[in-house]
């Protein structure tokens, strides 16, 4: 009886570990593919801002002006501006959900306005 | 044989046991008392810590434009202790790169981790590097200032180095709000160097502050292409302009010419760079005037019908001679002022006093810093009244014996056009950050009465209308201002010199609302050296191109600006 506790002791030991170690292994998994995609979307982060540097370098107050005199383009009376500015965070209205999450320190979701017209 | 036998199995058995012991005694050794030094030099190699830089803030104009971001590059290291082939390596990095092929050498024999290649490089650029595949060559992710305005307001922004800190102007004086805190990321390094996020500590970097000018870019563009025409037009050596608003002190255009690229500094000498309005020191000669102006109608002690003879060109002073450029007869207070005579303000100054003079020089805000945000701001040099020579009464409210610079003068113009407020100039309007935003308050005091900012404001704007400020007049709209041509003062000679000159007009647009303040300096023009002839028309050309882009509907119902 007790040969028999010992050997299902030894088996349900032996699942664990396995259960175990395919845990860490997943763990391990996810991590390279979260590495990967980080690298990935750093790449994308790169070629986003190489394209918005010749987009701010084509679109300076200088090279539109040139623009406007070589085409004899007269602008409106109202100015048109991209409004750039960083957007005011926006706040939570449920006083519990925002004293929770201040708590826990999870971050409220503020938006950021990436061009607006004004 | 027996006995042999077993005396032999007791050795080994003695052997084994002694030796697990001592095992055992090395394993307890390792794993107890050696086991933070051991723990640390595993993680050592198992963790890598990666520096997450802090985003420096972006500089947007008034109405939102960017006048400088930062942009991510890359940067090229080397461990030359993987680098095999280093002649191979240096030259395709060379032809890469633009680096001589011999400076990358010399940085791949050294017995270092660790060597730069090029700092902050193209994607175009990193990619090609990395195509190469040669092995012990590294990218590391920085940030690059970028001005995508070019020259446009460069010597207002100033700049910053490698490391993206503030080394001038704007760029400078914001550094502390700009600058973004550094962060660190601890991550995993396998077998092949890659690095794997598992349970990542992170130090999050914090985002600099993004600050808005009170600048308009627009209007600043046309300034700087008019002032580099005037520039060229009279051969001079550089020149200045600042467009003020009068009520609040906002800056709207600070121009300098010769003017530089912030993306390319290594075409550009440092004198460029200076921002010339701000703390560059002249004599202002007649534009001055307007001091002797303030405070004889302060003071109360002229009519605008009094009449001043003007010693028909010439007049003996203690220690000197007065003279003005056309000789004048009598002329009566208010044309004094409009034909600019020396004589006649030296004599309008000797009846106020010397005392009175100083303390309105004082009042006007010369001698001090005006307190606008840049960094560098020259003082100015008003002599204390007890250094004055026997000519300074005189010298003095000619705008002679006085240094002071253009962004004094426009704010002491401005107290003429507030009604008798000096005004804070500023060029930050608001600084930006993740919990909200911060207004620079606006700063003023009441320095002169109300009634003689107003009748200084009708003499100004005949001197537009009618004297020697003509120049500068626009159909239809209130102009006011004053012409001022000085002589160098040359310190290697020691006297003025007679043939570099500085032309200056500052004036006003009343009909604005808000009213604004406009100067203008040119240094060393030549053919012309009047700030009327050289100066006032500049004046002109920016004061018709605000009417209209600024202009309300007062001014632009107005059929004359129309016509402009």
């Amino acid at each position: 009886m007790k040969k028999k506790s010992f050997a299902i002791f030894i088996v349900f030991l032996f699942i664990a570990s396995l259960i175990y170690l395919h845990q860490k292994i997943l763990i391990y998994v996810e991590a390279y593919k979260i590495s990967k995609n980080h690298r990935l979307s750093n790449e994308l982060i790169d070629k986003r801002d190489y394209l918005a540097y010749n987009l701010t370098k084509e679109t300076s107050v200088e090279k539109i002006n040139q623009w406007a005199e070589k085409n004899n383009f007269l602008p409106t009376e109202k100015v048109l501006a991209l409004n750039l500015r960083r957007a005011e965070p926006v706040k939570s209205t449920n006083k519990v959900m925002a004293m929770l999450n201040g708590l826990l320190g999870i971050p409220t979701g503020s938006s950021t306005a990436l061009a607006g017209e004004k | 044989m027996k006995i042999r036998d077993g005396l032999r199995v007791n050795y080994i058995y003695v052997f084994f046991v002694v030796f697990f012991i001592l095992l055992f005694l090395r394993i307890t050794y390792l794993q107890v008392f050696r086991k933070n030094f051991f723990q640390n030099l595993a993680q050592n190699q198992y963790y890598r810590l990666i520096p997450l830089s802090g985003k420096r803030g972006t500089i947007f104009d008034s109405k939102g434009r960017i006048l400088a971001t930062e942009i991510n590059t890359h940067s090229v290291f080397a461990d030359p202790l993987f680098v095999k082939d280093k002649e191979t390596t240096a030259r395709l990095l060379s032809e890469n790169l633009d680096i001589p092929k011999q400076k990358i050498k010399e940085r791949l024999i050294k017995e270092k981790r660790f060597v730069w290649i090029k700092r902050k490089i193209s994607w175009s650029e990193k990619e090609k590097i990395k195509s190469l595949k040669i092995k012990g060559i590294g990218f590391l992710r920085e940030h690059k200032r970028f001005y995508p305005q070019e020259k446009l307001t460069s010597s207002l922004l100033g700049l910053t180095d490698i490391d993206s800190r503030g080394v001038d102007g704007l760029e400078l004086q914001y550094d502390s709000h700009l600058c973004g805190k550094d962060g660190m990321v601890r991550v995993l390094q396998d077998s092949a160097s890659r690095e794997v996020i598992l349970t990542p500590q992170i130090i999050t970097p914090q985002e600099g502050r993004d600050v808005v000018l009170t600048i308009d870019s627009q209007l600043q563009y046309w300034v700087e292409n008019f002032l580099e025409e005037t520039i060229k037009k009279f051969s001079a050596k550089e020149g200045s302009v600042v467009i003020m608003n009068a009520l609040t002190g906002e800056i709207l255009v600070l121009a300098n010419y010769p003017n530089f690229n912030p993306n390319n500094l290594k075409e550009f000498s440092p004198q460029i760079m200076r921002d010339k309005a701000v703390c560059d020191m002249f004599e202002p000669g007649s534009v001055f005037k307007a001091v002797t102006l303030v405070a004889a109608i302060e003071e109360n002690k002229f009519s605008d019908s009094d009449v001043i003879f003007c010693e028909n060109g010439s007049y003996k002073i203690p220690g000197s001679t007065l003279h003005d450029v056309h000789p004048y007869g009598a002329l009566t207070f208010r044309e004094v002022f409009k034909k600019s005579s020396n004589i006649g303000v030296g004599k309008i100054a000797n009846k106020i006093g010397s005392q009175k003079i100083y303390v309105y020089v004082k009042k006007l805000g010369f001698g001090d810093k005006t307190g606008i945000d840049l960094p560098g701001e020259i003082r100015g040099n008003v002599k204390p009244l007890n250094s004055w020579s026997k000519t300074s009464p005189y010298m003095i409210p000619i705008g002679q014996e006085v240094g002071v610079s253009l962004i004094q003068l426009v704010c002491a113009y401005a107290v003429i056009v507030n009604d008798g407020y000096l005004v804070k100039p500023h060029v930050v309007k608001a600084i930006y950050s993740q919990g909200g935003y911060k207004e620079t308050p606006i700063e003023h005091k009441m320095v002169i009465s109300a009634s003689t900012a107003k009748r200084a404001r009708g003499i100004l704007e005949d001197v537009v209308k009618d004297g020697t400020g003509k120049l500068a007049s626009i159909e239809g709209v209130k102009i006011g201002g004053k012409t001022g041509t000085a002589q160098y003062f040359d310190t290697k000679i020691g006297r003025y010199s007679s043939t570099q000159y500085r032309a200056s007009f500052v004036g006003f647009i009343g009909d604005l609302n808000p009213p604004i303040v406009i100067g203008v300096s040119v240094f060393e023009p030549k053919g012309s050296h009047f700030g009327g002839v050289v100066s006032a028309p500049l004046f002109k050309k920016i004061a018709e191109k605000a009417v209209k882009y600024l202009g309300g509907e007062k001014i632009a119902s107005n059929p004359a600006v129309k016509q402009n």
